[in-house]
């Protein structure tokens, strides 16, 4: 972890005067996992996008660096790199995956095509060389009949293949970092099971670093080491994930995890405890702590003054909350 | 609980669709010989992936959907052959909550407007003032301030639009409501909002609930019985505690076991089913579930295994229930 494969620094990024990320700092080390948790409006999916420098034209970044470090051990600053670097890294060195693979796949061309492409756009290989290692890679994501899955069309593959095939279009180089935004949330439960499994095997198995995006804590869990909350486009809290489920520091977090229903709670036994409220419009943020209208903390004159410093909490966890240390007593 | 509200029978429903090369008629079986029923006041969810006919079945029960076979009993009536006078108080007494609610009101209606609609429909308000008094009335009971009455659709957050719906689905004081993943849209933070307000008014007016979801925790929570369904047919049903604790069907079981949890993740690997989900529009012969279930053996082909009650009220329909929940280690999580 000394020397981060991703180090997002200070980002700041803005929808005309619309701010959707601030301040923004993260770092992913070689084969690390690292989640972002966040709801509609965290700026989460932003920040994915930032990383591959894949945002709308109406999109600013108006402060901060992305740093990554590629094969040939140079650093490349995503936020200001030209076309041209940004080609040889995006598809090659970080890939990326979506939520919907259906309005990502291209609906007229077969899927081998689709994952050669790829390849081809990166390395010098001949035709039949590319189609072996396509095949190969389906096969090992476990597509069933691969050979056969290469002619297919994505609107002849269920939900569940057609996200493998957006896996293996986004690893056929090799990728050293994966960025997954909510890549389960469309997929049957069963479907997101397996797709899970398959995602940390090949972090495992490549030595990956994945950055994940949901708004799903229990998905969370399962792929990530590390954990980071985000909420109005403020990190609020990061930390390794367990201890961030375990003993949330942020009161967000914690209503957050609360909110959610267990397997096995009913009605008649509990109250799920709900948020008050809704998640404030990023036009019209609070001046103090974006979280403090809805908290079950909020102290008047404290919170409402000017927005809390993200503070490390001992070595590994940081917080966003002028009360993390009392309420963690 | 008070009697019995609404009994389903044997329900089937097939959609026509055409593929292939020569776009040959063929038969698309949403629901196989589904039969429940639902008491007044009680609560039942119904749970299953993409393709598991829970939609059809909600849309059967509101006679949204015509069935091909069976019957949908409402206080003793089919639905299907009310008359006039009789279908037009079921429409007042059953009503549907839906999942997208910017999709389902109408955008160039202001909210008082669309929570008075069915009161106007049904003659239900003598005055435009008892009119607009009721409507308050229905927005206070949702958490929407009145002052939003004048608003459009569009101006109101996901969770309010929501509201919004369940105040005009309550507008009439219906005894029974079909709601079909009604915080799946939502985010986290409001979908426990939305749950805690649905459960609070069926608790205040007594309401039978159909709560339709592929979210097996909402459901289990909000539900007093779950059933469990796949590829058309129910698997299992039984109460709320009893489907997390003990569940005795194999899908029910990996159905659960593929669901992360924040403290411990995904169950266990082992558990984890393999393969998609079989076309509908051949499903497998006997047992639909044979064909991705760990304990199928070749007498799960041959013929549909009949729901079995194993205990007061939990009915499986497995041939093996008896030995999957001592293979599974019991399988529950609860």
């Amino acid at each position: 972890m000394n020397e981060p494969l991703l180090a997002v620094d200070d980002l700041s990024l803005a929808y005309g005067e619309v701010p959707a990320l601030q301040h923004v700092s993260l770092s992913v080390g070689r084969g690390e996992s690292l989640v972002i948790v966040g709801e509609s409006g965290s700026g989460k999916s932003s920040l994915g996008l930032a990383v591959m420098r894949l945002l709308p034209r109406t999109a600013r970044i108006t402060s901060g660096a992305i740093r990554f470090r590629g094969r040939d051990g140079a650093m490349t600053e995503l936020a200001a790199a030209d076309a041209a670097s940004l080609q040889r890294l995006r598809g090659k060195e970080i890939g990326m995956i979506f939520q919907e693979p259906m309005t990502s796949l291209n609906p007229v061309y077969r899927i081998g095509e689709q994952i050669f492409e790829a390849l081809r756009t990166h390395e010098v290989l001949p035709r039949a060389a590319a189609r072996e290692r396509a095949m190969a890679l389906l096969a090992h994501l476990g597509v069933p009949e691969a050979a056969r899955r290469m002619e297919a069309f994505p609107h002849e593959l269920s939900g569940g293949l057609r996200q493998r095939v957006m896996i293996a279009i986004a690893l056929v180089c090799n990728p050293s970092l994966l960025i997954a935004d909510e890549p389960t949330t469309a997929l049957d439960v069963t479907i997101q099971a397996q797709i899970l499994e398959l995602l940390k095997r090949l972090c495992r198995e490549r030595g990956m670093a994945l950055l994940f995006i949901t708004h799903h804590f229990g998905v969370a869990r399962e792929v990530a080491q590390r954990i980071l909350v985000l909420y109005a486009g403020r990190v609020v809290e990061v930390g390794p994930a367990a201890a961030v489920i375990a003993r949330p520091l942020h009161p967000y977090t914690r209503a957050l995890l609360q909110s959610v229903p267990r397997l096995g709670t009913n009605k008649n036994q509990t109250i799920l405890p709900a948020i008050g409220g809704a998640v404030p419009d990023s036009a019209h943020l609070p001046p103090g702590c974006a979280f403090a209208p809805r908290c079950p903390a909020f102290v008047p004159g404290l919170c409402d003054r000017e927005p809390p410093p993200l503070s490390a909490f001992g070595t590994e966890r940081s917080v966003r909350c002028f009360r993390a240390w009392e309420l963690a007593a | 609980m008070s009697g019995r509200l609404l009994e389903v029978a044997n329900l089937s429903v097939r959609f026509p669709v055409r593929s292939g090369l020569f776009r040959r008629p063929m038969f698309l079986q949403a629901v196989s010989g589904v039969s429940f029923h639902l008491d007044a006041g009680e609560i039942l969810g119904l749970v299953g992936e993409s393709g598991s006919g829970k939609t059809t079945i909600g849309q059967c029960a509101l006679r949204l959907t015509e069935p091909s076979e069976g019957r949908v009993l409402f206080r003793s009536q089919d639905v299907f052959l009310l008359s006039r006078g009789p279908l037009g108080e079921f429409r007042r007494a059953a009503q549907p909550i839906f999942q997208d609610p910017a999709g389902s009101l109408d955008p160039r209606m202001r909210v008082g407007d669309i929570i008075g609609e069915p009161l106007v429909i049904h003659r239900l308000a003598a005055s435009r003032a008892a009119l607009k008094e009721r409507v308050a009335a229905l927005m206070e009971e949702v958490g929407l301030a009145t002052a939003l009455a004048q608003r459009l659709p569009h101006q109101l957050s996901g969770g309010q639009r929501q509201r919004v719906g369940i105040a005009r689905a309550l507008a009439c004081d219906p005894v029974l409501l079909v709601a079909d993943e009604p915080v799946s849209a939502l985010d986290v933070s409001i979908a426990a909002q939305v749950i805690n307000l649905l459960i609070a008014a069926q608790r205040r007016r007594n309401l039978a609930m159909i709560v339709i979801a592929h979210d097996l925790a909402t459901v289990g929570y909000a539900a007093d019985r779950v059933m469990v369904l796949y590829l058309g047919r129910v698997m299992e049903i039984a109460p709320a505690r009893e489907i997390f604790a003990g569940p005795r069907h194999p899908y029910t079981q990996a159905l659960i076991a593929a669901i992360p949890e924040p403290e411990t993740g995904l169950a266990g690997g082992r558990m984890l089913l393999e393969g998609e989900l079989p076309s509908p529009l051949s499903p497998p012969s006997g047992c639909v579930f044979r064909t991705r279930c760990r304990y199928a053996e070749p007498a799960c082909a041959e013929a549909v295994p009949p729901s079995r009650e194993l205990t007061p009220g939990h009915f499986a329909a497995c041939r093996r229930a008896e030995e999957s929940i001592v293979q599974a280690g019991g399988g529950g999580r609860a």
